[in-house]
């Protein structure tokens, strides 16, 4: 009892604090109209810690472009923690003190879209920077029956990080371009490190989602479809997601050592100590690998990318899941017009260029990076994919039903079919539920 | 969780004399006793009371947005739907389970550690007095963190020890689930050893030395001495116990990262999940609420024990 009395007196601080942080919001009721230069009041943004470690200074250009518009508005941006801020966010909206603009990770928009909680945003489309080329990823996670009710903000994306060196050293050369070439790269490292039994030549633990079901999008699959009555179905069972997903686990058994239930946090360490070549794994975790803090610094220059092969099609690359962050205006802010300009100047291609530089995708097609070191992470774009719009899609991720069902095929727990069948029973059950 | 200090063991000694008639009106009692009250009623009593009303209603992200913004009664529609769900059942026959281990094996540790300290050398007991207070002096989260490394894939200690392959302790809840009630217990044997301990110094010599003429062996002299007189302390510290143990969040929730899977939910994973994962703070109260009342049985028990000890002394 003790536990949950604590928990909710944490709530209860929470709706406090939410309350207090939040106030002072100007009473202009403008709605949609251009308040114009004499709108005064607080705009309260929320954004997550990373604009403040990656890229502090795009959040202090777009306030000051709004405030050559806006002189007299403040803007408050408020960092949140990726771990409790819709918890925080519901708080807010109990006491009535949301904040005016809102990002969320694309996979968390579904259930507070078709709640209502977002200003439907289709009428200004086409005033925001690169709205004609938005990121199918990101734009999906914002649409709801053909209506807009947010702004893609920034993507990211994964391909294959190596260690140069590693490769150089068992005498590789170049980047495998097929997947017969991948999986004889793979032999070749294993076999240079046989006696190191804490060696993988690929880095892929089993609760790694955005790392196994790319081979279930390459052969066909997907992860879930939607009825005509609204009804979500597991196509896990199904033939194409089998496949892909058994090649995955092939990949797993060729190239994995290491921990089969872990996570993608451990690739960084696993490459940094020279534990695997290659990882499936995010531009910023290679920025990681020769960071002071996390990596090596003796490392620069040593890591690249490379898109990963596909096995269905030579020539061709696996699909790349497409995760990134959208920002949204609450449906309840009293500074609509406000609220969007800040939201125009935040993903101006300007702040955009910025985001990309940080080792992240801008929201829009148009805008890539010439960095070789990148080059893994900008192809096949076009068919990325991302997780399904369902109202209860967070509540998957946070039951890690995905999750644990690869961490079961990896460490051959369960078959490809014991397991696809067992979790997809569950999925569809989170994802009917009401 | 073992880290509360236990309750008072013995009521105040100031009974001995005859109260002084007491004034009707005087207030001083009363005000002195205010503050605390105040405090108990704004901490414990308003979420508590907030928890039951919330258990009543549907409030989920769907009702927070809506026009209204206020959540719908729905009476006991939450409760209707933990029962008739199996994995609540589930759940709640894992929390069990883990509590009867938890309990069973701290305290059988704790009371094995104390007799053990009456037996050895004085410089001895002082070392593993010394040792318990330290183990007892550090926190869930770090204890853990440690267990957590010890249990690592590739160069945990207890792998090496075992001189097993590199081994997944995580893979398999069962075995996950015994890394966590070893932490548990490594953190509350402390406590009941010293408490335990304490309690055997009270058992008069002579008591023991007549049974010992009367033709008592060990066995005798534990079964019929030291049993009897621990007996309210053992049934305390094993209600308390309980009652820490049937909550066990912490050392779960770091061992698996912040992240366990349903197969590790006990009673408080489960309802701090549907509230904070799956933002249906109705349902997660009337699971708080079920655990609330499982727990009052045994704290009926412990607080008759508590009423006993006040009416010996």
């Amino acid at each position: 009892m003790r536990r949950h009395l604590r928990t909710l007196a944490a709530l209860a601080a929470l709706l406090s604090a939410g309350a207090a942080a939040c106030g002072s919001g100007g009473d202009d009721k403008g709605g949609g109209k251009d308040p114009g230069p004499s709108a005064s009041g607080t705009l309260t943004v929320w954004l997550q810690v990373d604009a403040q470690t990656l890229w502090p200074k795009s959040v202090a250009a777009a306030t000051a472009d709004f405030n050559k518009k806006y002189p007299k508005v403040k803007v408050s941006v408020q960092y949140q923690a990726w771990a409790d801020h819709l918890t925080k966010f519901d708080a807010s909206a109990q006491a009535g003190k949301e904040p005016d603009v809102i990002e969320l990770g694309n996979s968390e928009t579904a259930q507070y879209v078709q709640a209502g909680a977002f200003t439907d945003l289709t009428a200004q489309r086409a005033t925001f920077d690169g709205s004609a080329k938005w990121q199918k990823g990101l734009l999906d996670a914002c649409t709801n029956a053909g209506r807009l009710f947010c702004v893609p903000y920034y993507g990211g994306t994964r391909a294959v990080v190596y260690r140069k060196d590693l490769f150089a050293a068992a005498g590789i050369t170049g980047t495998p371009k097929t997947w017969t070439e991948l999986r004889a790269d793979i032999a070749t490292l294993m076999a240079a490190h046989k006696d190191d039994k804490g060696f993988s030549a690929f880095f892929m633990p089993g609760q790694h989602p955005y790392g196994a079901l790319p081979f279930v999008y390459d052969d066909g699959g997907k992860i879930a479809s939607q009825g005509a009555d609204g009804k979500w179905t597991s196509e896990l069972s199904s033939p194409a997601d089998v496949r892909g997903l058994k090649t995955w686990k092939s990949l797993v058994d060729a190239g994995m050592r290491g921990d089969r239930t872990g996570d993608d946090l451990g690739a960084v360490p696993a490459l940094v100590a020279g534990k695997a070549a290659m990882s499936y794994s995010t531009n910023g975790q290679l920025v990681q690998v020769y960071s002071q803090d996390k990596g090596d610094p003796a490392l620069k220059g040593k890591v690249g990318s490379f898109p990963m092969p596909s096995p269905t099609k030579p020539g061709s690359w696996t699909p790349p899941y497409l995760g990134g962050s959208v920002l949204a205006v609450t449906a309840k802010s009293r500074q609509q017009a406000l609220a969007r300009e800040w939201l125009r100047d935040f993903t101006s291609t300007a702040r955009e260029k910025e985001f990309l530089a940080g080792g992240f995708l801008a929201n829009t097609l148009d805008l890539t990076s010439a960095d070789p070191e990148r080059a893994g992470y900008f192809t096949g774009l076009e068919n990325s994919w991302s997780v399904p719009a369902a109202k209860n899609w967070a509540q998957v991720e946070k039951n890690l039903t995905v999750k644990q069902m690869l961490a079961d095929i990896a460490t051959g727990r369960l078959s490809v079919e014991a397991a696809t069948a067992k979790y997809g029973k569950q999925m569809e059950d989170t994802l009917n539920a009401s | 969780m073992t880290t509360i200090a236990p309750p008072r063991s013995s009521g105040p000694a100031s009974d001995a004399q005859a109260p002084p008639a007491r004034r009707r009106t005087d207030p001083t009692p009363y005000l002195l006793i205010a503050p605390s009250l105040l405090v108990l009623l704004g901490v414990l009593a308003y979420p508590l009371v907030k928890v039951v009303i919330l258990s009543t209603q549907k409030w989920g992200v769907a009702q927070i947005f809506s026009a209204s913004g206020a959540p719908s009664f729905v009476g006991a529609d939450n409760y209707t739907e933990l029962l008739g769900d199996s994995e609540f059942w589930s759940v709640l026959e894992r929390t069990v389970l883990l509590t009867v281990a938890m309990v069973g094996l701290s305290m059988g540790i704790g009371f094995a550690v104390a007799l053990l300290m009456r037996r050895v050398p004085a410089w001895c007991r002082r070392g593993m007095t010394f040792a318990l207070v330290m183990a007892w002096s550090v926190p869930t989260f770090i204890s853990t963190e440690i267990f957590r490394w010890m249990t690592e894939y590739n160069s945990g200690v207890v792998n090496w020890a075992l001189g097993t392959q590199p081994h997944n302790w995580y893979t398999d809840s069962t075995q996950g689930l015994a890394v966590a009630t070893a932490v548990v217990v490594w953190g509350a044997v402390p406590l009941i050893a010293i408490t335990l301990y304490a309690g055997l110094l009270q058992i008069p010599a002579e008591l023991v030395e007549a049974a010992r003429m009367d033709g008592a062996g060990a066995w005798g002299v534990f079964r019929h001495i030291t049993l009897p007189v621990l007996r309210s302390l053992l049934l305390m510290l094993t209600t308390l116990s309980v009652i820490w143990d049937f909550q066990v969040f912490n050392q779960i929730w770091i061992l698996r990262n912040g992240a366990p899977s349903s197969d590790y939910y006990t009673l408080g994973i489960y309802a701090y999940v549907k509230a904070y994962a799956a933002h249906d703070y109705g349902l997660a109260s009337a699971a708080a609420v079920l655990t609330v009342v499982a727990l009052l049985g045994v704290m009926v028990v412990y607080l008759r024990q508590i009423a006993k000890i006040g009416e010996l002394s």
